[in-house]
């Protein structure tokens, strides 16, 4: 049984893209770390796609498992 | 067609026929514009980068104008009147008092969009002297053709006449419930329209007293700092105008179709309340770097502006409490679980989601706006439409959007052509607007301005800290095509459902709020009230700077002329004789590749 | 009125939030000492800015011990002068107007950044401290050749300002 709704994976992909690629902007203005933009899109996309599957084959999944036990 | 009565919930068209037309032709309007601006935004998107040029340089300052009017002045604005109109019939469960003059009042702003639109299309064709060159803000002395800003004058005249009418309801629907608190709805729409009727002052003296017989020759000078300060003092509260329907979506709509119901009615008024109060008196924090507007004017914007960050703050929690409470209510258990029982795969709750997000971001970025000395690293730089297409570019338009596949159907009791395909245009376009934007706000950082068709210089360099400018022209571009097509998704989505079967029970209702207005003071509906203080805070913040330039400069500078916005003696080629050649010139190569 | 403890905490963070962003930016321009654009510079009639001493001439002058001012024309589509040459380790208050129509003047990658309206004069004082030239461009949209309306101010070593590179 899936945890993860297809309609879920989708929007979460897409934010978990937008915050990756995000966070290169935060190294270069506030750390001063320079990335090389086509590797890391290359990187970012891959990430994505690896949690994209993951979610939607059952792989893992996407509740914070910890929190849940504890309240319940 | 009667068959809707027997099954299901009855829609809005069932139940108020003429009022569902009159919003439906809004909405309309609304989404022509956008689709027309978006072309024009695409071509801004792709010029600027240098990634493709299919006009002559020049020509961009048209495309501009004619984006920004189209965008934030039909676009939200019909948008805005077609909702608005909705929430009153629906929330007073009355029709409107005479619907010859809802008619009246929207024929009133298809006709000053019209003129407007038509003066700055003229600018495409420089052997007409007809041409509106001056981008959406109308800087003077940059002239306009008078058919432009007779335009604007006569679609904000609609705006007004559209408030009346939405009053007139309210009064009457008052005389037979004396005793009952405005309904929710219509209470936002009125508090909206209160603050509209005060922040017009400034653009409707502007426009009618100085600019419009200024470009007809009536009189002769104008100071272009006294009109600059009368635009922004309608040009900040206009922002609220786009923003408020959005959030009376959110309010209202999203917490029903999250599956539960909106946590706090009189947190709501209050917001509004807020809104009505604060969206004028700051209007001068768009001039923090003008001469002839002394410092401590300036400083009492900031801190008025600071506090602006308090409705908008609370909207937030108000939302993301009544989601959380929808989504328990569809079984969701845990601290954080719960947002795994939200209607993710429902576009129109999706778009609303996504476009709270991202209105965070765009929020603290107007913090740093509004920072008066941090403002001198941003100011005019591409960092400022890189915030502005986060708030009004998704905030509202992804609301309206997500909004537009939950309304139109009970417009038109046809159900949408494709939810997939909407759930697909609001992530295209999240990702689209975060690409553009984060590109946006980085070449801002860089020093890199906006409002510029070619912003690559012979003298210098942009330094970039992190990777290249060349990468961010490309992010932009990118971000910018994504958007496009996002925009086509939506359109065609709307117009396909067209050719959808008449169906019965696409009625929606809204359910009560978890705390009532009865849990309010009384105080909260005093209209007048908070009318009054919010005139006596824009008489504040604005009688003594506006004193202050007109005995610095005058009413009228004699030494400053008028500079008419006309293309005369286009070096490069008219722009249809630049399309036909560009697009031979892409046919040439689609045939090279396929050869 | 019912207000959810929860509310109540996030009500105050903020009002808190407000209040410190409020602080931090009274502190900036009251404390530290960083001017604002204000209306010290004055108005100045824009069709006679020729007969007006220090725009009929645009030029960078000295006025003190390491003070100087500088005096721009920012108009279609150019900057006057055209470079803008000061020494380094110094103080220039520019003051800067425009005959026709608004414009902008920021140096790149600077926070020297003002709006230039005609009939007003915007006075801006910035310490320019090592060697080194930096482009200046025009960000408020002003005509069809808006996008080539640059200049650039270049601030030269001491030594060699006083031999007579400037202007």
């Amino acid at each position: 049984m899936r945890d993860a709704s297809p309609g879920g994976t989708l929007l979460g992909s897409a934010v978990l893209f937008v915050i990756l690629w995000e966070t290169r902007s935060a190294l270069g203005l506030i750390a001063g770390v320079d990335t090389n933009g086509t590797a890391y899109f290359i990187a970012s996309v891959f990430v994505v796609a690896v949690v994209a599957f993951g979610l939607s084959v059952g792989l893992f999944q996407v509740s914070a498992m910890m929190f849940n036990e504890r309240r319940s | 067609m009667g068959s809707a009565l027997e099954t299901g919930t009855p829609s809005f068209v069932d139940r108020f026929p003429q009022e569902a037309a009159v919003v439906k032709s809004a909405l309309m309007s609304s989404f022509i514009a956008l689709f027309l601006g978006a072309i024009f935004g695409l071509i801004q998107g792709l010029h600027r980068t240098n990634v493709f040029r299919v006009l002559d340089s020049q020509f961009y300052y048209t495309v501009l104008t004619a984006h920004g009017v189209l965008m934030v002045i039909s676009f939200t604005i019909f948008f805005l009147v077609g909702v608005f109109t909705w929430a009153v019939v629906r929330s007073l469960d009355r029709p409107v008092e005479d619907i010859r003059y809802t008619w009246a009042w929207y024929g009133l702003m298809v006709t000053g969009t019209l003129m407007a639109v038509t003066a700055i299309l003229g600018g495409f064709m420089p052997s007409v002297s007809l041409s509106a060159d001056v981008l959406y803000t109308f800087y003077a002395p940059m002239q306009a053709h008078p058919l432009f800003y007779g335009g604007l004058a006569i679609f904000i005249i609609g705006t007004w006449l559209a408030g009346a009418d939405w009053f007139r309801s309210w009064y009457n629907w008052k005389q037979e419930h004396p005793d009952e608190r405005i309904p929710l709805q219509t209470f936002m729409v009125l508090t909206t329209m209160l603050m509209w009727y005060i922040a017009t002052i400034g653009v409707a003296t502007a426009v009618v007293v100085f600019l419009l017989p200024w470009s007809l020759g009536i009189i002769d000078n104008i100071n272009p700092l006294l009109t600059r300060t009368l635009f922004w003092f309608w040009g900040h509260p206009v922002v609220y105008f786009w923003l408020m329907p959005a959030y009376l979506l959110w309010y209202t709509v999203l917490p029903s179709i999250s599956g539960g119901r909106l946590f706090s009615d009189p947190l709501a008024r209050v917001v509004f309340v807020l809104f009505l109060l604060l969206s004028t008196p700051v209007g001068i924090h768009h001039q923090y770097l003008d001469p002839g507007i002394a410092e401590g004017f300036k400083l009492i914007a900031m801190t008025n502006t600071m506090f602006l960050l308090l409705p908008s703050f609370l909207t937030a929690f108000t939302v993301v409490a009544s989601m959380e409470h929808g989504a328990r209510q569809r079984g969701g258990r845990g601290l954080l679980r719960w947002l795994r029982a939200l209607p993710w795969r429902n576009p129109a709750f999706t778009g609303m989601a996504l476009a709270g997000m991202m209105f965070a971001a765009g929020g603290f970025s107007g913090m740093i706006n509004a920072g008066m000395n941090i403002n001198y690293l941003i100011h005019n730089t591409l960092w400022v439409p890189g915030h502005f297409h986060l708030t009004v570019g998704t905030a509202s338009a992804l609301t309206f959007m997500a909004a537009s596949y939950w309304l139109w159907p009970q417009l038109t009791n046809k159900p949408l052509f494709s939810r997939p395909i909407a759930l697909g245009q609001t992530v295209v376009w999240f990702v689209g607007m975060a690409l553009m934007s984060n590109a946006m706000h980085v070449m801002g950082l860089f020093g890199v301005p906006r409002r510029t068709a070619e912003p690559q210089y012979q003298g210098f360099d942009f330094v970039a800290s992190f990777g290249s400018i060349t990468e961010l022209r490309m992010q932009l571009a990118l971000g910018a095509t994504l958007l496009f097509i996002s925009t086509l998704m939506f359109v065609g989505n709307i117009a396909l459902s067209s050719g959808s079967p008449t169906r019965s029970g696409l009625g929606k209702p809204i359910r009560q709020p978890l705390s009532p207005a009865a849990d309010s003071p009384e105080v909260l509906d005093n209209l007048k009230l908070w009318f009054g203080i919010a005139m006596v805070l824009v008489v504040l913040a604005y009688a003594l700077p506006l004193a202050s330039v007109v005995s610095g400069s005058g009413i009228v500078d004699r030494g400053v002329s008028a500079a008419p916005m006309l293309i005369e003696g286009v070096s490069g080629l008219s722009p249809v004789a630049a399309v036909s050649d560009a697009v031979s010139r892409v046919g040439v190569v689609i045939v090279g590749v396929l050869v | 009125m019912n207000i959810h403890s929860y509310e109540k905490i996030w009500l105050v963070v903020a009002i808190l939030l407000i209040v410190g962003f409020i602080s931090t930016v009274t502190y900036g321009a009251t404390a530290v000492g960083i001017d604002m654009v204000s209306d010290d510079g004055g108005t100045v009639n824009a069709s006679a800015l020729d007969e007006d001493p220090r725009f009929s001439d645009p030029r960078v002058e000295q006025v003190g011990d390491n003070e100087y001012e500088a005096y721009v024309v920012a108009q279609q589509f150019i900057f006057k002068p055209d470079p803008i040459t000061v020494p380094a380790n110094s103080t220039v208050t520019f003051y800067i107007t425009s005959p026709d129509v608004i414009h902008g003047f920021e140096i790149v990658g600077t926070n020297a950044n003002t709006m230039v309206i005609p009939g007003q004069v915007a006075e801006l004082t910035v310490n320019f401290n090592e060697a080194g030239e930096y482009g200046v461009l025009c960000h408020e949209y002003c005509g069809s050749g808006h996008h080539t309306m640059e200049g650039s101010v270049v601030v030269q070593p001491p030594d060699e300002y006083e031999s007579g590179g400037a202007e």
